[in-house]
């Protein structure tokens, strides 16, 4: 700061204190706003974000091409403009980061997503990152190129996502085994016919073998053991330790039933359990299961305050089997599962849940479907940071 | 208790402790010679229990945090190993090798009840490289740091510290690209997973956050280069930003809610 400290507040060309001042006064701003407003700031949908898109753009141009007359917008494009939008947008991100956040519609500390502050400091970081990426775009020249795609690919990443946000639109579909479903739901009121309609066939669902845990005869309550959760994956061929126990599954069964002398015995049957046999310290105990809606949990007790029981399988794959209905009739079979969700008339469907209270036979699958037609332009974003990403690790650092 | 292979690790800690010691009194070229060999054979080793946790839990060892500290400890002894090779730093061997085994030990300290579940939405081809990549920054962002505390302290004994600085750059830039790839990683996997790649999950805040903090940094260094007192300590103290987000967010109130919260 040697060479501006002679020079006085406000007076060209600006500097740090100038981007510290001008940071606080839109925080100021936009919390003020928040607190007289008592509402979310706008997000509009098509046509109004494309319009203010193009607009943006425009600006941009126009006031990069008149920077020369301009001290002002010289420095919006400057580093210290740069720092102070950053230092404020990460700021809100660190108040975001503290206060758990809820999505409630007005702004507060904690649906700081909604905010005029939050707002103002993301157009303040477009404008800056935009007018610092145009500085570089003219004459095109190769060694710009990681600065451009970083910067460049950022602020399209940025713009779009914020401006996007408007159009997306999220709803679910709740199937049933057998039934075809053209409907989408958000909360409890919000319907939508969709262009296109699901038939489950089949929801399926693979378990992992159950975990065991000491718990506690009356409550079922884990116990605890060493600061953690006394639990460990089903010893199915190797002794396992729990608090001193040493405990074997010998057999263990993903699908059993009851039988009427209330022995275990393998049978895939609707409501079929998971159940496994224990050794504990070299002797017979009994068997375990977790219980569903057919069959009751079984423990195995081992003292008047200890117990092994079997938790709830946890899942490890589940999946529905749909056929797909387009508006002209034409049909096909699908798998949507977790992670794989698929395409149709640009809704992306994912496998979402299912009836918990059934597990795999759940004839129930809850999927989740989203629209966001700004995601193309998002991605363009992320993939030229991806390439501007690698060109920083094999170039490194280039000096003034 | 982990697995009988833990051994392995063991012989890790071993061969690293005792090459740290070499490392420090380095004083012929045969004992520098012992804790080359001991470093890389104490890497190996660590390599070889990586390997086998991995096909005995049958999935990527990447899901708590003490899985992803084992592999900081890895990445963060290699790239330490070949930045000393490349530049010759000597200093920078014992300083990787202590921080690489800081990060074993507390998995030592604290051993965790290792499961072979694997949630569905864990089970991506993205799992592995989003891992990897940021397992990859941290350890150059890690070392970044360790040249910052190596400048604060010639600076604080009023020796010269741009070529350190300098020096520190490289690594922060290297870091970043990773952090980089990481983020975006994450954020092409959660459009597969959740349906939306950006949800300001507590675990993605604090990754932006820490983002940000570095790309202050570098925007600093090199505007005002010659601000060297404020980019020392930036840069030793940038890193615990980097913590929060890797584990210190398991702490924090926000974070009860996120995906990212480790068993």
């Amino acid at each position: 700061m040697t060479k501006n400290s002679k020079r006085k507040i406000w007076h060209h060309p600006w500097g740090y204190p100038e981007g510290s001042l001008i940071a606080f006064g839109l925080l100021l701003t936009g919390f003020l706003l928040d607190f007289s407003t008592g509402q979310a700031f706008p997000k509009p949908p098509f046509p109004w974000n494309v319009s203010l898109f193009m607009l943006l753009i425009s600006v941009l141009i126009v006031a990069h091409l008149n920077k020369k007359s301009s001290p002002f917008i010289r420095w919006l494009s400057s580093v210290p403009a740069a720092i102070s939008a950053l230092v404020l947008f990460t700021f809100i991100s660190v108040l975001m980061g503290l206060v758990p956040q809820k999505n409630m519609g007005v702004p507060s500390p904690s649906n700081l997503l909604d905010s005029w502050a939050y707002f103002f400091s993301y157009i303040y970081l477009l404008v800056v990152l935009g007018l610092s990426s145009l500085k570089r775009i003219w004459p095109l020249e190769k060694r710009n190129a990681a600065y451009l795609l970083n910067h460049l690919g950022l602020w399209l990443a940025l713009a779009a996502a914020g401006l996007g946000a408007g159009d997306i639109q999220q709803y679910n579909m709740f199937l049933t085994e057998g039934k075809t479903t053209w409907y989408g739901y958000q909360g409890k009121n919000e319907t939508i016919e969709l262009p296109f309609a699901l038939r489950l066939n089949d929801f399926t669902l693979e378990n992992y073998p159950a975990k065991i845990a000491l718990v506690d005869p009356k409550t079922k309550a884990i116990l605890r053991s060493a600061g953690k959760p006394a639990l460990t994956d089903l010893p199915l061929d190797k002794l396992k330790t729990i608090k001193g126990f040493e405990i074997l599954a010998t057999d263990y069964l993903d699908f059993a039933v009851i039988d009427s002398l209330s022995n275990f015995i393998p049978l895939i049957d609707t409501g079929a359990v998971q159940a496994a046999r224990l050794t504990v310290n070299g002797a017979v105990r009994g068997w375990v299961s977790p219980g569903n809606f057919r069959f009751p949990m079984r423990i195995v007790p081992i003292s008047d305050t200890l117990a092994i029981a079997m938790l709830k399988p946890e899942a490890k794959r589940y999946a529905s089997d749909v056929t797909v209905f387009l508006p002209d009739q034409q049909q096909y079979p699908e798998l949507i599962e977790v992670n794989k969700p698929i395409e149709v008339e640009g809704w992306k469907i994912y496998q979402s849940d299912y009836d918990e209270r059934f597990g795999r036979w759940s004839r129930h699958s809850i999927l989740e479907i989203v629209r966001d037609p700004w995601l193309p332009l998002v991605y363009v974003g992320f993939y030229m940071m991806i390439i501007g990403a690698i060109l920083l690790i094999f170039q490194g650092k280039k000096t003034k | 208790m982990w697995y009988y292979f833990e051994i392995f690790a063991l012989i890790s800690v071993i061969m690293w402790s005792v090459a740290l010691v070499f490392t420090v009194w380095q004083k012929s070229k045969t004992i520098k010679l012992i804790s080359e060999v001991l470093s890389l054979g104490g890497f190996i080793s660590l390599l070889v229990f990586i390997i086998l946790l991995w096909i005995n839990l049958d999935r990527p060892p990447m899901r708590t945090l003490g899985e992803t500290r084992l592999w900081y400890s890895f990445f963060l002894f290699l790239i330490g190993y070949v930045v000393y090779k490349r530049w010759n730093y000597p200093w920078f061997l014992s300083y990787s090798l202590f921080l690489a085994l800081v990060f074993i030990v507390l998995n030592w300290l604290k051993p965790e009840a290792h499961s072979t579940t694997l949630m569905p939405a864990l089970q991506s081809i993205w799992f592995v490289p989003h891992v990897i990549v940021y397992m990859i920054a941290y350890a150059f962002l890690g070392v970044s740091s360790l040249i910052g505390f190596k400048a604060l302290v010639e600076h604080s004994k009023g020796r010269p510290v741009k070529l350190l600085l300098d020096f520190g750059d490289n690594i922060v830039y290297l870091g970043f690209g990773f952090l980089t790839l990481g983020l975006v990683f994450g954020a092409l996997w959660a459009k597969e997973a959740w349906g939306h790649y950006w949800t300001w999950d507590p675990k993605e805040t604090w990754a932006f956050i820490s983002w940000a903090v570095y790309m202050i940094y570098m925007h600093m260094r090199y505007h005002r280069p010659q601000k060297e007192t404020f980019h020392i300590r930036m840069l030793a103290f940038a890193f615990i930003i980097l913590l929060i987000a890797w584990f210190g967010i398991n702490y924090l109130p926000a974070a009860q809610t996120s995906v990212h919260v480790y068993s």
